[in-house]
Parts: structure tokens; sequence; C-alpha cells
């Protein structure tokens, strides 16, 4: 193209430990267009927007602005170029004022120096009507619902007047009204006033009305860049998926014994699970799908102990188990690996051994003194089933690559001899090669018999890995697939709840 | 109108809590307490809690940006000591009291300053823990007051009681009630109308939320503990006028007494919510209190006993507020 863009990134390298979260990635983006970037979590797009708007500095890479490079240290700099940004998570202070949020860090003063909370507000007032946005701006923004404080966000960005916005998961709290708002506001902006508008989101139907062009990325790289319209949904889908599941995959395993290892009978938990009916066979992978927070974790934490079970029955080989704390849990012969590895799983600050021997700490002591030799053995041992890298079992954990850590989380659980094992999303953040590795022992810990009760965002993981899977939509099973049933089509349909599926295990 | 009301209603809910307490304990005071509608007796009770205030408001610019002044104690007892040692030299030196008192306050308030400037530096450029930081100053700051004055001693001109904790002619106010408006008036509404008060709530309510709004976290902090140490300052100067003695470890009681103020008076111990306001009702109730435990009698460990559970009651109605807050987002 001969237009200069507005805004260009090129070879941009970031890394955290050791996990890459951006390699050479470029993008150029063209005043007046809504640029999307698509591509699955963990894929570089966030990572990229943060560098672009001066929140992350990178390790190597080049920016520039209407041609001419720029270096973005932090986020004022960023604004003062020009560049505004709305991120997921909302940057808002709670106990202040609509108003004052907007104005924050660049308040309208009196002459006597102090705050102009008058003209403040008036201002403010004239932006959300300019903005149609039907706000209150004397309000507390922890008195506003999630969907008006998302919209007080974007007031914020845009009262800088900037001629790059930049909206990551902007629309995830909006109703289908407000979003229908904002698009009109991004088209008048794009088209009208010729601004460019950076937007990442899930939502493909959102981004079918809204992208002019759009950008994939994928395994912390760039893809390609293209006008939307230009390829199918399926073409889009492929580039961002990029390989064939069965690739990476360890082979399923045939004709389980029908040999159930842990039961659910009306499992019922707040209003987060409703009446949860499953039989789980020993040796099988089973998957927890659907969209997130439909009640797939809060199963995995009324199995584990984490959460009280409000109603129904839950048996572990046959024997009706009341499990109400995490140590009944462990007892009962259930181990969990959390998703929050870092809060959750880990103590950062001690050593890789110590931290798998956690939890078994009883086992290994004898009139409560520590038996260090078995615990060196132990150590050993699953350094060597793992193939954790690291210099020594004493390196602290919090400086492993997020794929050693989460083989300590997994450590961790398999010393426990729980036959029983909860793993939620065992692979987040994790580089493709350590994910491989992951998943053969997964498998391998399957096939020596032990029960794998599999929760994962990625859909992908789930159809490649698990032998059958429960969907759940709104804290019920809404199906149970396996075999040539168990695809991403019958997984979204159920998720999804557009046909209703048989329900049973 | 109505959107103006609800406006300072949500701004200042947590205040309220403490103002009906206040009132509580004011009408108890006042019941138990025959002498009360006297000229005297208001003074007498309005004195009281005047080197509290200023502590008090030390603590709540701290606590507002989600730290800690464990050192306002040892601040309040060195500046008290400086001012008591410093004074009678000075304004013989110059030949003249009322410069010589001048001077002193000048030198006092600098102090103040220069010391709490250090807890800021300490704290920011360190990258430490405010608890740690001002447990280890106050023990810094305690020690050079007993090197200065190894007894409580020292002296201070004479009328310097009179010039600051008098009554003011013709009316007879006690110079306490203008004391009271001065830290409101003077000190309190100016820092929060500006730019840097509204930078300390940012910071205590999302300090990243407040860098990525293009806030210098770091310059509004070091400045936060600056201000906080002057007003342990005047809050020392204060107390020299009370007692005409300087005793550098005589003011240990006042940091765990501000912290209970503040948080009586509705400010959140996270930061980033309450006011100072709230804390004179705080300071106001924890006073009387304390009025009321030493007229009738009480022993004084059991006072200390009162103080502490005292402290834990409010620190228990801020955490239910929290809790409902939290149940109404849920919501």
């Amino acid at each position: 193209m001969e237009q200069v863009p507005i805004i260009s990134a090129r070879n941009v390298n970031k890394h955290y430990g050791g996990v890459h979260a951006l390699i050479d990635a470029k993008i150029d983006c063209y005043a007046g267009e809504v640029h999307a970037l698509v591509g699955e979590n963990g894929a570089g797009k966030s990572t990229l927007i943060k560098v672009l708007c001066g929140v992350v500095l990178p390790d190597q890479g080049e920016i520039s602005l209407k041609g001419q490079t720029i270096r973005l240290t932090s986020p004022v700099d960023a604004v003062k170029v020009g560049i505004a940004s709305v991120f997921q998570e909302l940057s808002l202070l709670p106990d202040l004022s609509v108003a004052e949020n907007v104005f924050l860090g660049c308040e309208p003063k009196n002459k006597w120096k102090l705050i102009d909370f008058k003209a403040m507000e008036t201002r403010t007032a004239e932006i959300m009507k300019e903005l149609e946005f039907d706000i209150d701006v004397r309000t507390l923004v922890k008195n506003l619902p999630l969907a008006k404080q998302q919209l007080v966000e974007i007031a914020k960005a845009l009262s800088k007047n900037p001629d790059v916005i930049i909206l990551d998961e902007a629309t995830s709290a909006l109703g289908s009204k407000e979003v229908e708002l904002l698009f009109r506001l991004l088209r008048r902006l794009t088209k009208e006033e010729g601004k460019t508008v950076i937007l990442i989101s899930h939502k493909m139907d959102e981004l079918e009305r809204i992208a002019d062009r759009a950008t994939i990325f994928r395994d912390a790289r760039y893809i390609t860049s293209f006008r939307w319209g230009e390829m199918t949904n399926g073409e889009i889908i492929d580039q961002i998926a990029g390989r064939k599941i069965d690739t990476i995959f360890p082979a399923k395993r045939e004709n389980l014994p029908d040999e159930p290892v842990l039961e659910l009978e009306d499992v019922s938990y707040k209003n987060k699970l409703k009446h949860v009916n499953l039989k789980i066979r020993r040796g099988e992978i089973f998957g927890l799908a659907g969209l997130s927070g439909h009640g797939q974790s809060e199963l995995l934490g009324v199995i584990y102990g984490s959460e009280a079970m409000d109603g129904g029955t839950l048996k572990i080989k046959g024997e009706a188990k009341r499990i109400k704390n995490p140590r009944m849990g462990l007892a009962a012969g259930v181990a969990l690996t959390p998703a929050d590895r870092k809060n959750d799983g880990l103590l950062l600050s001690r050593g890789s051994g110590e931290n798998m021997m956690l939890t078994t700490l009883k086992k290994r002591s004898r009139l409560g003194v520590i038996d260090s030799k078995k615990e060196e053995e132990d150590t050993r041992r699953m350094i060597e089933l793992l193939q954790i890298k690291l210099s020594s079992p004493s390196q602290l954990a919090g400086t492993l690559s997020g794929g050693n850590q989460q083989k300590l989380v997994l450590g961790k659980a398999i010393l426990t001899d729980a036959d029983i094992l909860l793993l939620s999303d065992p692979t987040r953040g994790i580089d493709v090669g350590t994910k491989y590795e992951i998943y053969q022992l997964i498998r391998r810990l399957a096939e020596s018999g032990k029960t794998i009760l599999l929760y994962s965002t990625e859909n992908m993981e789930l159809l490649g890995l698990c032998d059958r899977a429960a969907v759940f939509r709104d804290g019920e099973v809404a199906a149970v697939l396996q075999g040539e049933q168990f695809t991403e089509h019958e997984i979204l349909k159920a998720a999804l709840g557009m046909e209703e599926t048989e329900v049973g295990a | 109108m109505k959107g103006k009301l609800n406006y300072i209603w949500a701004k200042n809910r947590e205040a309220v809590f403490g103002y009906v307490i206040m009132t509580a304990v004011v009408i108890l005071y006042i019941s138990s307490q025959k002498n009360f509608f006297t000229a005297y007796g208001i003074k007498s009770t309005f004195d009281q809690f005047m080197t509290l205030l200023f502590g008090a408001l030390a603590q709540t610019l701290v606590i507002l940006t989600g730290g800690i002044d464990l050192s306002v104690g040892a601040l309040i007892g060195l500046t008290n000591t400086m001012t008591a040692f410093l004074m009678v030299p000075i304004a013989h030196a110059l030949g003249n009291d009322m410069l010589g008192v001048a001077v002193t306050l000048l030198v006092v308030l600098a102090i103040g300053a220069l010391a709490g400037c250090i807890n800021g530096m300490l704290i920011v450029y360190g990258r430490l823990q405010p608890i740690i930081v001002t447990l280890a100053t106050s023990f810094i700051f305690m020690g050079i007051g007993m090197y200065i004055l190894p007894q409580p001693s020292g002296e201070v001109v004479s009328g310097f009681t009179k010039l600051m904790m008098g009554t003011l002619t013709p009316l007879k106010i006690p110079k306490s009630i203008l004391w009271l408006l001065f830290a409101v008036l003077i000190l309190w509404i100016p820092i929060r109308r500006s730019k840097f008060g509204q930078s300390v709530y940012a910071i205590g309510g999302n300090e990243n939320a407040a860098f990525v709004s293009g806030i210098n976290v770091n310059k509004t902090k070091v400045k936060t503990y600056l201000m906080a140490g002057v007003c342990c300052a005047i809050a020392g100067i204060l107390l020299t006028a009370q007692t005409t003695v300087g005793d550098p470890t005589g003011s240990d009681g006042f940091t765990m007494n501000s912290v209970a103020a503040v948080v009586l008076g509705g400010t959140a111990l996270s930061g980033g919510r309450g006011s100072f306001i709230g804390t004179v009702a705080g300071v106001i109730t924890y006073s009387l209190i304390l009025g009321l435990l030493i007229f009738w009698g009480v022993n004084s460990f059991y006072q200390d006993m009162i103080k502490g559970l005292i402290l834990v009651a409010a620190l228990a109605i801020n955490a239910l507020q929290k809790l409902e807050l939290r149940r109404k987002q849920t919501a």
C-alpha cells in the first residue's frame, strides 16, 4: 500500500521468563480503519497492544507513528502522542465519581490552583452527551453497573482526544444496546473523523460488523493481515488454529473397562451447579467443556472440597463421601492442580523441590519430623518423571518458566498418590512444546490407572486429549459427548444451547 | 440539587457512622460532666483532643494512600522535645520572646517535614513496606529525642501556652476551636481539592490505575509522608503548649490512638476511601471516651485494654462495611 500507516510496529519481541509472548511481531494500521486483532488466548495480541500503549516495554522492536519512530516508556507517553487505550480489566477508581475518574491525572484547576470540580463535572457531562452515554457524572463508579463502568472507561480514553484508540475486549461487559451504541460511535470516529481503532474481541459476530481489516496472531507470531471479507470464516479459523489436532495429541484409548471411580448424583452448589449427574471411569480422561464460567471450576472445587456442595451425593469407588475441605479431599484420594498456579499452586519464593513436598508432608514425616532422605528421593523421582528443567531442586519456583512451574504443580498432585486428579487449565500460558509434554504425561497417568478430570478453556485440548467430555451450560450438564459425536461443532452447539442433546452418562 | 445531595451522601457515608457514635459519646460525656457548659468546661474538653487531632490528620493522609505511619507518636515526641529544648535559648539569643517563638516553630515544622520526608523516601525509593520503615524510624526519632533531653525537661517562654491554647477575646472562644477550624479549613479542604489530594485518593484506590492515568505515584507518596511529618510537628508544638515541657517518650500512645481515631472515622485501612472529616468525629469520640475513663477513675491498665477493644471494634465495623459493599457489587 502506498499510504503511510498511522501506527506500525516491527520486529517486536517480548518474553516473560521462558515464555515468548511476542516473536518478531508486526502490525500496520491506517487512518480511518477499525483494525481487529484475532487469535487464540495467549497468541500475543494483548501483549502487542500493551506495547503499543506504553504499558509493557518490549525487549526489542520499533514502533512508529505517522512514519516517525517513537519510544514509549509509560502510558503517559502514549497519551501524549495520541494513543489512548481501554483494557479488559477496568482501571477505574471505585470510590471516585465518574467525572473524577475521567479527569484523573489531568484535572482542571481554578485560579487558586485547586481542582475545579464544577468545571470537571460540566466538561464530563458534555463528553457524555457527545458520546450519547447516559451516565450521571456525579455517581461514584462503584455504584454503576459493570456495563456503564466500561462506558466510563471508554469515555475516559476518548476524552484525551486520541488519534489511535485501542480497545482490548472492551465489549465484554456490554449489553447489546451498549455495543450498538459503541459501534455507531466507532464508525463515526473512523469514517468521519479519520481516527484509527485497534480492537481485540473474541466475538466473531461483532468483528464481522465493525472490522475493516484484521491481523491474525498465533503462538506469539504474526501470521497474516487481510481486509475483512477477503477470507471466509472457515479460512480465518484455520489460520487462527493453524495446526491439525491429531499431530500433537497422544493417541486415545478405546474400550475402557466399565469401572466407575467417581460418581456424582444430583450434585448442586449455590446457583453455580444444578443437579449434576456424572459417572467417570477408571483410567479415563474426562473433559469439562463449555464456555468458561458455567460451573466447571465449581465442580472441581466441590469434588476437591474447596467448595462445600449444597445437595446430592458424591461417591468414590462406590462409597458415598462427604468432602468438606481439601484435607478430606486429599484423604479420599482426590488431588487438584489449580488454574491460577502462581497464586493458588506454588510458593514462588521457595525451592522447587520443597514446593512439590507440600501436600505430602505428613506422609514423609515420622513423629512430626520430616524424613529428608525420602524427600530427596521423591523430588528426584518427580523431576525425572516430569522432565522438569531446573538447575537444582532448590531453584526457586518463581524463577522457572511457566511450563516448568506447571510441571511442579502436577508433581505435587502426583505425589499425593491420589487416584483422581482434577486438572484445571493445566496448559494455560505455556508454549506449544511443553504443552505436548504435558499432554503425554496426562495420558500416561491415565494409562497407569488414574482417573482424570480436565477442565480447559481451549476446545482443541479437550477434543485432542479427552476420552469423553461433559458440556456445561449455566451449571447444568448440557451434553456428554464421546466418540464420533465428540467434535467442536457439538461442543459449541451444546454450550450455546442451540439444540437439546441427550443427557446421560 | 438532589444529585448533589446524593453525591455528598455517597462520598461521605463512611463518616456518618463515626458521627452517630460521636453524638452518643458526647451526650454521655455531657451528662456525666456537671460543669461542661461553663467556659472552662468547653475549653478543657476541646483542649483534650488538640494533639490527637493533628496526629490523626497525619495518619489519615498516610492511610488514604494505603500505607500506615507508626512513627506518629515518636515524631510528636521528638517535635515536642525540640520545641521545649530550643524555644528559650532562641528567644534569649534574639532578645525577643515572640520572635523567638516564631523562629522555634518554623524550625520545629522543618524538623517534622524532614522526618516525614525521610519516611517517604525510604518507602518509595527503598521499595520498603510503610509499616516496617515507620516502625524503624519511630525508634530513631525517639532516640534522637532522648539524646537531646534524657529526662522530661526543657521550658517554654512565658505566655506561650496562652498564645497557643488560650482564649480569644472578646467572646472568650477557646483557641483550640480555632485550631480545629484551621485543621479542617486551612489544611484539609485545600489538600482534598488539590491535585495532590486527588492523587492520594487515586493511589490508595488502585495504584496501578493511578500510574496508568499519569499520576506521579512516587512524588505523591513522598509528599504525603512529608505532610504527615508537618502535621505531627504541629501536634508536638500544641502538646508543648499544654505541658510546657519536652518529653521524648511520653507521646508513644499517639500512634495507636491516631490509627484508632482514623478507623473510627470510617477511613478504610486499605486506602482510597474516607476523609479527615470523619477522622474529626473519630478523634472527638476517642478522646471523650478516654476522658470519661479518667473521670470514672478506671485503673490505667484497664484503660489501655479498653483502648485496644475500641480499636478492634472499629476495625470490625470497618470490615462489615467492606463486606456490605462486596455483597452489593455481586448482587
